[in-house]
């Protein structure tokens, strides 16, 4: 399901927003971890989350990861969604990396069988919507 | 989160805490996973020093030093460990920090 996310408008006594952009794949070096762990703070320091996968870094979202002794960071996504992160994927990088092999006309909506339902696909005008939202943005990784 | 890929590269990194501090504003450098061997590097750590002779705070997450091996002595004088560095860096951003530069 597409979510281009353009509804959010600040209001008196909004919590602040933090946005969270990885940009690398996991287990190749610590990024993905760190956005998790800085991500899991700001919930439990009462924050609102958004977090956007852009690049390499939907290959985060991709269902039944068994990293040996890494964090995981599927399992870890599910974990912030369910606190209340709003985690998006980049829709155009899921579909280069092939995770999308069809568009569902029915439902109006691109979806995945292989990525975690709890991960919303966006297009750029919902990244610019988060940006647009955010009170501050850290970036993780580079493309 | 990362060593800087040469000398340049890290002169920038601190350059631009510099700039800050020159301008009246304070200036926090937050070092995670990779990041802490900028404490035990002789290039950055010199960058490093320069930044806190200037007054810039520096943290170092302790679980990523223990991780590396990076304790005690190895550690630049000045650099804060810290337990809860997530939780420090959120604290900042969202409450102190005007700007975020994240590398």
């Amino acid at each position: 399901m597409i979510a281009e996310a353009a509804g959010h408008e600040p209001s008196a006594g909004r919590r602040k927003t933090l946005a969270l952009v990885l940009f690398t794949a996991p287990y190749g070096n610590q990024y993905a971890d760190h956005m998790c762990r800085v991500a899991k703070r700001a919930l439990e320091k009462g924050f609102a989350v958004d977090i956007f996968l852009y690049g390499d870094a939907v290959h985060a979202h991709l269902v039944g990861q068994r990293p040996k002794n890494f964090l995981n960071i599927g399992d870890e996504l599910v974990r912030l969604a369910e606190m209340g992160a709003n985690v998006m994927s980049c829709l155009i990088c899921a579909i280069a990396r092939g995770y999308i092999k069809e568009y569902n006309e029915a439902a109006k909506s691109y979806e995945s069988q292989v990525t975690l339902p709890h991960v919303k696909f966006v297009t750029v005008q919902g990244f610019v919507a988060m940006i647009k939202r955010a009170d501050r943005i850290l970036m993780f990784g580079s493309s | 989160m990362r060593l800087p890929s040469s000398e340049e590269e890290a002169e920038k990194i601190v350059d631009t805490a510099l700039r800050t501090l020159q301008k009246g504003s304070g200036a926090a450098i937050y070092l995670l996973g990779e990041g802490t061997f900028w404490v035990k590097g002789a290039m950055p750590r010199r960058f490093l020093k320069e930044a806190i002779d200037r007054g810039a705070q520096v943290r170092a997450g302790e679980r990523d030093l223990l991780a590396r091996g990076i304790a005690g002595d190895a550690v630049e004088a000045g650099v804060g460990v810290v337990a809860d560095i997530e939780g420090d860096l959120v604290e900042d951003v969202m409450h102190s920090a005007d700007r975020v530069v994240s590398w």
